[in-house]
């Protein structure tokens, strides 16, 4: 019986230390994410005014087009336990959509940890991505693929 | 003819067989349906201190259903999933079990642990949870997987051979098979990190073992002697959070001292096991 409150009086304070940590840690992510959406709209803004200064010295600026060009594209990389297919969809050069076609050797906690990265894939316009931690080989695999994709759409 | 060279058939000899029997039908199905639990619900715990470490908020991830699922399930049952469950503990039951009928058959017997290492050796897994944990914090949870005998044991099982840059691991996971064939649950012991966060849990009273050993016969000790984790099971100590459920004392009882769920079970029935094991298998593929 002795045993049984020590231990669950220590769960109790463990669980409790993580909600406060919580409670600290997320208001302090989200300054974080406020001040990098800040400075990703300067660096917009400071990249449209060197493009307008650019258009008004005549030099007809030639947009920073991504190269890709648009439809679906597949591609295959090497994940946990066999192969990982994505599919890639690119709109006006654009990449607007990241799926999954099949993914048979993969553990399905593992591949749901990397699928936020199917997200980030469009966010960033780019496969050149960090792996989520706890699923590396599935992330391994998925930008792999992903870039794969890319490699085909951008010829 | 053969008949008769036959030994009587002892019913209470039978009905352990029969339990230890059905504890291996129970492990095949969890190997094949869900192998990866223990090191999914670990990778749970190892994101909440790499969150920590980084200053990161705590986010909910599939890893995190599954340590929240067993820890939950540990609680209310106690370390059921060790002794049923996880793909790693079975694998040391079935090595352990081929070693024992490989040493019947040649003659050749291995030399046993003394019991009192193996009490000191119980320790070395809140080593390895407060080493790996730690390690996790400091930022090198990918070196933690890297050097993990679990990561090749899992590219292994899913028939993924491309083991090069795991020497270490392999290493580890070669000692540990043989480790196995030695001593009985050798790994969840000594080393499993997510037993140890298991054995400190305030399991709920309900499904304990207990025993009374006011009707014990003088210096028996059938129950602990033939105990995988080689436990006393009166005492009120911190040990005793190293019950893996499998029932075997209840079942080895001379005198049927030892019950379960306030006196109303013995402890080694088929039913609870089976309910308890569908009950985590239907969690485990829904969630």
């Amino acid at each position: 019986m002795r045993q049984f409150i020590l231990r669950a009086v220590n769960l109790a304070l463990i669980l409790a230390i993580g909600v406060c940590y919580q409670q600290y840690a997320l208001p302090r992510a989200a300054e974080v994410e406020e001040y990098n959406q800040q400075a990703a709209q300067a660096e917009a803004l400071a990249e449209e005014y060197a493009a307008m200064e650019a258009a008004a010295l005549n030099q007809a600026a030639e947009e920073a087009e991504s190269g890709y060009q648009d439809g679906t594209y597949t591609g295959v990389g090497t994940g946990f336990g066999g192969e990982i297919t994505l599919s890639v969809t690119i709109e006006g050069g654009e990449i607007t959509e990241v799926e999954i076609v099949s993914a048979p050797g993969e553990d399905s906690s593992y591949l749901s940890q990397a699928e936020t990265l199917l997200d980030s894939i469009v966010t960033a316009q780019s496969a050149e991505l960090d792996t989520v931690s706890g699923a590396t080989f599935s992330s391994t695999g998925i930008l792999e693929a992903a870039r794969n994709a890319l490699e085909e759409a951008s010829q | 003819m053969t008949e008769q060279k036959k030994k009587p058939k002892n019913p209470a000899l039978a009905r352990r067989q029969r339990q230890g029997w059905v504890r291996i039908g129970v492990q095949i199905v969890f190997f094949l349906t869900a192998p990866s639990v223990y090191a999914s619900a670990f990778s749970g715990l190892k994101a909440i201190f790499t969150a920590f470490g980084e200053g990161e908020p705590l986010a909910w991830s599939a890893f995190t259903t599954h340590l929240v699922l067993l820890v939950a399930f540990t609680i209310l049952f106690g370390r059921y999933f060790c002794g049923w469950a996880c793909a790693f503990g079975a694998v040391g039951d079935w090595i352990y079990r081929f070693s024992q009928w490989a040493q019947k058959k040649t003659k050749i017997k291995l030399p046993k642990l003394p019991e009192k290492a193996v009490l000191v050796l119980q320790w070395m897994k809140y080593v390895t949870l407060a080493a790996v944990l730690a390690l996790c914090f400091l930022g090198y949870g990918g070196a933690v997987s890297q050097n993990s005998p679990w990561t090749v044991f899992s590219m292994l099982i899913s028939g993924n051979f491309r083991l090069a840059a795991y020497g270490a691991a392999i290493v580890f996971l070669v000692t540990i098979l043989m480790g196995m064939a030695l001593q009985e649950r050798y790994f969840c012991q000594f080393f499993c990190p997510l037993g140890a966060v298991f054995s400190l849990l305030p399991v709920l009273p309900f499904f304990n073992l207990k025993r009374d050993a006011a009707s014990c016969p003088a210096r028996c000790g059938a129950c602990q002697k033939n105990c995988p984790v080689s436990l006393q099971l009166d005492r009120d100590s911190l040990r005793q959070g190293e019950c893996i459920r499998c029932g075997r004392c209840s079942g080895i009882c001379p005198r049927n001292n030892i019950s379960t769920a306030f006196g109303l079970l013995k402890g080694d029935e088929l039913w609870p096991d089976l309910l308890r094991g569908g009950v985590l298998l239907a969690l485990m593929l829904l969630l």
